[in-house]
């Protein structure tokens, strides 16, 4: 870390941080949340601005001396990052001739200098975790990740002991990228527990966003071993937050849809995958939009539908998804030598991307969709013939093959033992059995279902006129009756007075 | 005035297009690209074209000659200056039609050097000061050409659009016969044959647009079009019988004998003639992309063709017809009927070709289940709201 003067970009920065830390205490003072969310939404635009130079000096400004939080963050960030620059600027005055911009540059930044007397000193527990927090990234985006763990075990400590809910979301953080700097240094294994039991205590706690947070570090752990079973448990047991981010939402669906797809149930993969993909962010998050889309690809080929082309052509991601794309057209074309072709020379790849074990369930998938051509161009075949256009490599296999086709009901034929043959049945005429009649019965019937439904709903001002008329009937009612009354009292009355104005009435 | 139509309908030289898109072929296929090369260099220089040879020498990493690069731009600046002043002149002395000129004059210079954005920018100068539906046409019809040139579709489309829309108006057949041959090569370009069929033989008794290619150019174009696009008697109708085809298509090598062998039913010749054809298609700028596609739909149409006539056929006889081996017709055939091309089935056992007559009351239902049912699932969406 270099020792250099801060640029004015910087003074602007610290000055923007300090505001989020009065934000902090504000929302602290009045319990209102949403100034906490608003700081913490600004998180990813801050990560990019901070320097280490700017938190040393507001590590330097804000912490009290006697804080742990400074001395850890202090050896860190130490405060000799920053040069007292001031000599230097009264030279520069000097310098600068007299013309009107650098005038207004030197006004800015006598009002710099005496901002930045202003020191706000962190009194909560929140502001040391947002600084806290800050160092962490910043460590990260130093890749100086001993440093971190060391911090990010510190924060943990900190505030699992304040146990307060305005920390909740600062804790889920520093859980994520606990979890993430231990799996960069390879001791994913040993924060399982801990990771279990701060689950188990922040469910205790009803503290929404950790638990999330914690499901996902979890899950992601499990399957960095395949270790699908316990993922799986641990889905079956415990039940993700409904009201957490929209992020850990994306990200749960995700591990689910991966290990749904590993327990052989596609259908459901595929609707948890296709769902992370839709509540992805649409531009940005690109490596978690590829692998959603690959595995997104493998799972629809397995569940025996080929993939709209739409999901190859992302401008962005084209060029990555280009070996899952020719795995398509080998699979759509029922051709199993291509497929062959194109699992060898791109099996670093689907190793990489953990899709290799999937992707060989796809062989069954591609003898399925070839024998469906031969079903739709043949009337009788022998079995060396499909071996021939299959690439399969016995005839003999052929025929099991064969059989097992047509018990799971891909194709629709008889086998022929003696003279080695398959003969395929005929479609015949629809129209002469009673298929058509009833697909169109019950099609007929969902629409005048519908058209009932919607007629039923357009009845409702009908409803509203009903009790207008309603109102207005017993409105008459009423005055009727106090006609009656004024009748009857003019009677009492006796006399040819007038009985005040007729509007009385 | 006419002086000036004529020049510009020069303008960009279209057969440079033919040209350049020779020499980025293979060696092999095309071996004289010595005499090509000098035949567009010859033109550039000719028509001073200083940007288009300067970027033709980048395309083909030719060496660019520095003392005729100069030449040329020494010529274009002095063109150039003179056309400036005659702009300032008659701006100053003349009328409406004489500022017209001297801007159109301007324009052409542009587009015949090969000056691209500058000369897009002066016709549509060129086309606010235009007061006639013919000019302001004939302006449209250059930025067309221009489209070609550079490849610029959207340039193509969006200027046919408004072009059609001044036309409609007029009542200038000659000029709308021009354009309908515009529209086809553009079709033809974007592989809508029969759309392209259709503009061809409509202005073919009219041919004038002779800037674009020339008339045996414009048979060769029609015929393939149409042969791949209509049915065997308007085929026959429209283009085996039409004596304007049948003036120019001698000169195009294997076109008349592909078009009758078909008609005719002789299909060895048939198989014969296409290869040769496809061969030509390679070495043309905008059929080229579409050989493969072009010569798969002849295939199915021959099959088809051939198919009608039988219930059930042998396989040995149908190869034999075709004068292709067993294995081949085997593959072609399940290839097109799984892909629902040809209606028929094999029966490899027995080596029988059997054919499906298409029963349209099942193909409709089928049709119906197929697009009904994710518009039910639309329409289901939908009735969500009324819950």
């Amino acid at each position: 870390m270099e020792h250099t003067t801060l640029s004015s970009k910087d003074l602007i920065t610290i000055q923007d941080l300090k505001e989020h830390l009065s934000l902090l205490q504000k929302s602290v003072d009045e319990d209102e949340s949403r100034y906490l969310v608003r700081v913490l939404r600004k998180l990813s635009i801050t990560r990019r601005r901070i320097n280490p130079q700017i938190l040393a000096k507001l590590i330097e400004e804000s912490l009290k001396e006697e804080s742990k939080t400074k001395s850890l963050l202090v050896t860190i960030f130490p405060s000799t990052l920053i040069k007292e620059g001031k000599e230097e600027e009264e030279k520069k005055e000097m310098q600068i001739e007299i013309e009107k911009e650098e005038e207004e540059e030197e006004e800015d930044k006598e009002k710099k200098k005496q901002q930045r007397n202003i020191i706000i000193q962190a009194k909560y527990p929140e502001e040391k975790a947002y600084l806290q927090l800050l160092s962490l990234l910043q460590l990260c985006k130093l890749k100086d990740y001993e440093n971190a763990l060391k911090l990010c075990e510190f924060s943990i400590d900190f505030i699992e002991k304040k146990n307060r809910r305005t920390l909740d979301s600062f804790f889920s953080k520093v859980f994520f990228y606990y979890s993430r700097i231990n799996e960069i240094l390879g001791h994913s294994k040993q924060i399982r527990k801990k990771l279990l039991s701060a689950y188990r205590t922040s469910t205790l706690r009803r503290d929404v966003s950790t638990q999330a947070v914690l499901i996902n570090c979890l899950l992601r752990n499990y399957l960095q071993f395949n270790l699908y079973d316990q993922g799986d448990k641990l889905i079956s047991k415990s039940q993700f937050p409904p009201n957490s981010l929209n992020s850990q939402h994306v990200r749960y669906l995700y591990y689910l849809g991966r290990i749904k797809a590993i327990q052989l149930d596609y259908t459901e993969s595929f609707r948890c995958l296709r769902e992370a993909k839709r509540k992805a962010p649409r531009a940005g998050a690109r490596g978690f939009r590829l692998s959603v889309n690959k595995f997104l690809c493998i799972v629809q080929l397995l569940t025996g539908e080929i993939p709209e082309i739409e999901l190859f052509m992302e401008k962005d991601l084209q060029k990555y998804l280009q070996p899952y794309f020719e795995l398509t057209s080998a699979v759509r074309t029922g051709n199993l030598g291509d497929f062959k072709k194109v699992v060898l020379r791109e099996a670093k790849v689907f190793k990489e991307d953990q899709t290799y074990s999937l992707i060989l369930r796809l062989r069954q998938n591609v003898i399925k969709t070839g024998l469906k051509k031969l079903n739709s161009a043949y009337s009788r075949i022998s079995f060396e013939d499909i071996s021939k256009k299959l690439q399969l490599d016995s005839s003999d296999s052929v025929e099991s093959i064969c059989s097992k086709a047509i018990f799971d009901g891909v194709i629709d034929a008889i086998i022929n033992h003696e003279e080695k043959y398959i003969k395929f049945k005929e479609m015949g005429d629809l129209y002469s059995t009673l298929i058509p009649q009833k697909a169109f019965g019950q099609r007929i019937k969902f629409c005048l279902n519908i058209h009932n439904t919607a007629v039923k709903n357009m009845r409702f001002p009908e409803e509203l006129l009903k009790e207008q008329e309603e109102i207005d009937t017993e409105e008459g009612k009423e005055q009727l009756k106090e006609l009656e009354k004024m009748s009857t009292n003019n009677e009492e009355g006796k006399g040819d007075f007038d009985q005040g104005e007729p509007g009385n009435l | 005035m006419l002086e000036e139509e004529e020049q510009l309908k020069l303008t960009p030289r279209m057969e440079l297009i033919q040209y350049k898109f020779l020499m980025t072929l293979d060696d092999e296929i095309v071996p004289n690209k010595k005499e090509l090369k000098e035949k567009i260099l010859k033109i550039a220089i000719e028509d001073k074209m200083t940007p288009y040879y300067s970027r033709v020498c980048e395309k083909f990493g030719w060496e660019v000659d520095e003392e005729t690069l100069n030449t040329l731009k020494k010529s274009n600046t002095e063109e150039l200056k003179k056309i400036n002043e005659l702009i300032k002149n008659s701006e100053e002395n003349d009328g409406e039609s004489e500022i017209r000129k001297a801007y159109l004059n301007k324009s052409t210079f542009y587009c015949r050097i090969g000056e691209k954005e500058k000369a897009l920018e002066l016709f549509n100068e060129t086309f606010n000061k235009t007061v006639s539906i013919g000019q302001k046409v004939d302006l449209l019809m250059t930025k067309i050409r221009m489209g070609f040139f550079f490849d610029d579709i959207s340039l193509v489309e969006t200027n046919l659009t408004s072009a059609k829309v001044i036309l409609k108006k007029s009542s200038d057949w000659e000029r709308k016969n021009r354009i309908k041959v515009y529209e086809g090569y553009h079709c033809l370009k974007l592989r809508q044959f029969k759309k392209a069929a259709n503009f061809f033989l409509d202005s073919i008794a009219t041919f004038t647009a002779n800037e674009l290619f020339d008339y045996t150019k414009f048979v060769y174009y029609s015929v393939l079009s149409s042969i791949v696009s209509f049915p065997r008697t308007e085929l026959k109708k429209k283009v085996i019988d039409a004596p304007e085809i049948l003036t120019a298509i001698e000169e195009v090598p294997h076109l008349s004998e592909l078009l009758n062998s078909l008609y005719d039913c002789q299909y060895k010749d048939f198989y014969r003639h296409l290869i040769a054809i496809y061969d030509g298609m390679k070495l043309n700028k905008i059929l080229s992309e579409h050989r493969l596609f072009f010569c798969k739909q002849m295939r199915i149409i021959a099959y088809s063709q051939f198919l009608e006539a039988y219930r059930s056929v042998t396989l040995k006889s149908m190869a034999e017809t075709f004068g292709v081996s067993i294995t081949f017709l085997d593959k072609e055939l399940s290839r097109f009927i799984s892909g629902g091309k040809i209606h028929a089935k094999i029966d490899k056992v027995g080596g029988v070709v059997e054919t499906t007559r298409a029963d349209s009351r099942n193909e409709g239902y089928k049709e119906i289940i197929k697009i009904g049912d994710p518009m039910l699932n639309r329409i289901q969406k939908l009735a969500r709201i009324l819950n």
